[in-house]
């Protein structure tokens, strides 16, 4: 299957963990649309852990889904979902069981792929828990890789090792679409800011077709939820600090939050087409770091000759974030400026050698820029 | 957004060198008009930057076209090869002086770059012979990449060097980088498979340019590029092709993996064997032997990812001969020193 953009989605983890069932995905599937996430682009709705049972059928040997969650079966749900104009995602993992102790994958690759494509899956998110310790991790994404193109059906493939194995050096040969590299996040500043930190030295390795995935957001959680850590859950310009990071480096964006309830300015921020026109730039080209604070200002070229540029202010005081143009390439000799429109305010700015950009206090501010004569 | 795919090339660098002229290029053009090179979708002619002069304008310090081999400037011979529908490179260091010993772009790149466009220049093929001891690396590329993207012209921007760039080149806008060439070693060297994981749409890893004396190494280093997705650029005398090695070069089942839609990287299964998944369930494995003897190469299809209880063995077709073969645990290939064999690969349901 092709899919050269980062897939855009939401998951089941961050706000129900194992409490989902068939009503609740029929609503979130409603939500999905009634909301207008599916025009911005959200079209995989995934459930992730515990819908499956703790054995195989034993005479199929295939997995089974939970009666109690769902009563009549899986298969209305996901009819469900496609009536709805979505696409279905599940769940695995590379390991006998599941990280929820669920029935995992391991050495029924072949006829796992094969049952979820009968049943109309498009996206299959395979985790790592409980893998055979002496075997190569990387194996086991290179058969579900083979499988799930032989499964008789696209299923994008969302692999979740978490980073291990020197993952970037060889998933996208594998076969899979985005990739997992760190631990599971949760819904507070330092979580997320500890995922993309460790993913700096990792900005080269995502690219069209095979995605480094930075994990679900938390956008718009506000504490409630299974990943939810307290009190602690941050603020509109942290959670603003994550989606622009999210857009910026080019990571899956799948929706973490309650979709149903979550509250109309997550929802706008979450579906502002101008920052996911970042995300989903064709080229994909790495985000990289520029600026007097390393690691707090990021350009990206796009693919129209224009140029993505975020600003992060993680400090509890107000200041400038800026950077030298020269840094980027751009110099005297050049001929041109820097013209910078903010992408949520709408402010347009111009700059030949010095870029200071004021911004808020645990905030940042996010442009699309091009160059002027 | 106009180069999602590795381009073809034919080189005159090093066939040329010094002795380049606007009638040698046009005789390579309408060359590879007429042996079909065009119409298989070799695209370029690169030339060495010995097109100019040795020194830039003293007032203007622009270049300055060598017009003994160029009498009406390199604008017109760019204008010959896009009437054929081809296009022109050129080689450029990014130092201070390139090693034809004639100016660099170094801090003359948005100037450079707007000379190439104004002359109808297509692509360039940068190194960074004699980079400034006390310069970094950072700066020339990103004004380059900038500078090509502000071009009337869609240029084609390919980087050569031996540093540690590929983590973050494709972030300058590049559009093929070369860490290691086939050229720099001798027997070639296998492609590294961790900077493999960094080439992508829109900006390829490069094998390096290709120059062969026998077909066996033109064919390896063929194949070799395929299963890579690089960048073929032949170095050659247009003129001087054998049937061979014009048949190896426009084949089209090579081109066609080398070119593969999906564009997602081989895999180093084990020493001189490579496998990459194609579009549409079908795999390319490339079994290389770049040593001084005879060896026997194993691609095995645990190492592939085909577990005994998937249902499924392997039919593969070698590309060159058509010879066909299926197997479920191994195939074993015996290659001469410096020789390689190229299989197309189905997997077939019991």
């Amino acid at each position: 299957m092709i899919k050269k953009t980062p897939p855009m989605g939401f998951n089941t983890w961050n706000t129900f963990g194992e409490c989902f069932y068939d009503h609740t995905i029929r609503e979130v599937a409603d939500a999905l649309v009634d909301r207008g996430f599916k025009d911005a682009g959200y079209e995989y709705l995934i459930i992730d852990d515990h819908w499956n049972m703790e054995h195989r059928d034993p005479v199929t040997k295939r997995m089974i889904e939970r009666p109690g969650k769902f009563p009549n079966g899986l298969q209305p749900v996901i009819d469900y979902v496609h009536g709805k104009g979505l696409k279905m995602g599940i769940y695995s993992c590379a390991g006998v069981r599941t990280c929820g102790q669920k029935m995992g994958s391991f050495d029924y690759d072949f006829l796992d792929a094969k049952t979820f494509a009968e049943w109309g899956i498009d996206y299959l998110k395979h985790d790592f828990c409980l893998h055979p310790e002496l075997l190569s991790g990387e194996m086991m994404y290179r058969r579900m890789g083979l499988a799930l193109r032989h499964s008789g059906r696209d299923i994008l493939f969302a692999a979740c090792n978490w980073g291990n194995d020197d993952v970037w050096s060889w998933i996208r040969s594998a076969g899979a679409h985005t990739y997992r590299s760190t631990g599971d996040i949760y819904d507070n500043f330092k979580s997320f800011v500890d995922i993309f930190r460790s993913q700096l030295p990792k900005l080269g390795s995502s690219c069209p077709g095979c995605q480094n995935d930075l994990d679900m957001m938390t956008v718009g959680m506000e504490g409630a939820g299974n990943a939810a850590t307290g009190s602690d859950f941050g603020t509109e310009g942290t959670y603003r600090i994550q989606f622009c990071v999210w857009c910026m480096f080019s990571s899956p964006l799948i929706l973490g939050c309650d979709v149903r309830s979550v509250s109309d300015k997550y929802r706008d921020l979450l579906c502002n087409r101008e920052l996911i026109s970042i995300n989903q730039d064709p080229e994909c080209r790495p985000a990289f770091p520029i600026g007097l604070d390393y690691n707090m200002a990021f350009c990206k070229l796009l693919s129209n000759g224009e140029y993505a540029f975020l600003f992060i202010n993680p400090d509890d005081n107000q200041h400038g974030v800026g950077f030298v143009t020269h840094d980027i390439g751009l110099c005297e000799a050049s001929g041109y400026k820097l013209h910078l429109t903010d992408l949520l305010s709408g402010e347009e700015l111009e700059y030949s050698d010095y870029v200071s950009i004021p911004v808020p206090p645990k905030d940042c501010r996010i442009f699309k820029g091009k160059l002027v004569k | 957004m106009t180069f999602s795919l590795p381009p073809l090339a034919i080189s005159l660098a090093r066939t040329m060198g010094e002795s380049v002229n606007d009638a040698a290029v046009r005789s390579a053009a309408d060359s590879m008009v007429r042996l079909g090179l065009r119409d298989a979708g070799y695209e370029y002619i690169i030339i060495s930057d010995a097109w100019c002069k040795q020194k830039r304008c003293l007032k203007t310090d622009s270049l300055i076209c060598d017009t003994e081999k160029f009498p009406e400037g390199l604008s017109a011979t760019a204008e010959y090869l896009h009437s054929l529908g081809l296009k022109l490179g050129v080689v450029a260091s990014l130092g201070a002086r390139s090693t034809t010993d004639r100016p660099g772009m170094f801090e003359h790149e948005w100037a450079d770059v707007e000379y190439l466009d104004r002359a109808g220049v297509d692509y360039i093929a940068c190194d960074l012979t004699k980079l400034p001891a006390r310069g970094e690396l950072q700066t020339p590329l990103r004004r380059m990449g900038l500078a090509v993207r502000q071009a009337q012209r869609d240029i084609y921007l390919a980087v050569y060097t031996d540093r540690d760039i590929h983590t973050w080149v494709r972030s300058t806008g590049a559009n093929a980088f070369c860490l290691k060439s086939f050229y720099n070693c001798s027997p070639a060297v296998e492609c590294d498979p961790v900077s493999a994981g960094y080439s992508a749409d829109f900006c390829f890893e490069s094998c390096g340019d290709i120059t062969f004396d026998s077909t066996e190494s033109l064919r390896s280093q063929l194949t070799i590029a395929a299963a890579m997705s690089s960048p073929i650029v032949v170095d050659c005398d247009v003129d001087s092709l054998s049937d061979e090695a014009l048949k190896l070069m426009k084949d089209p089942l090579l081109l066609s993996i080398m070119r593969d839609e999906e564009g997602r990287p081989a895999r180093r299964l084990d020493d001189g064997v490579y496998c990459k998944m194609l579009t549409d369930c079908e795999y390319a494995v490339a079994l290389v032997n770049f040593t001084e003897q005879e060896v026997t190469r194993s691609f095995c299809t645990y190492d592939f990812g085909l577990i005994r209880n998937s249902g499924y063995y392997c039919e593969a077709a070698n590309v060159f001969t058509g010879e066909k073969t299926d197997f479920s645990d191994s195939l074993e290939v015996t290659l001469p020193a410096g020789s390689s064999a190229m299989y197309l690969m189905r997997l077939i349901e019991r």
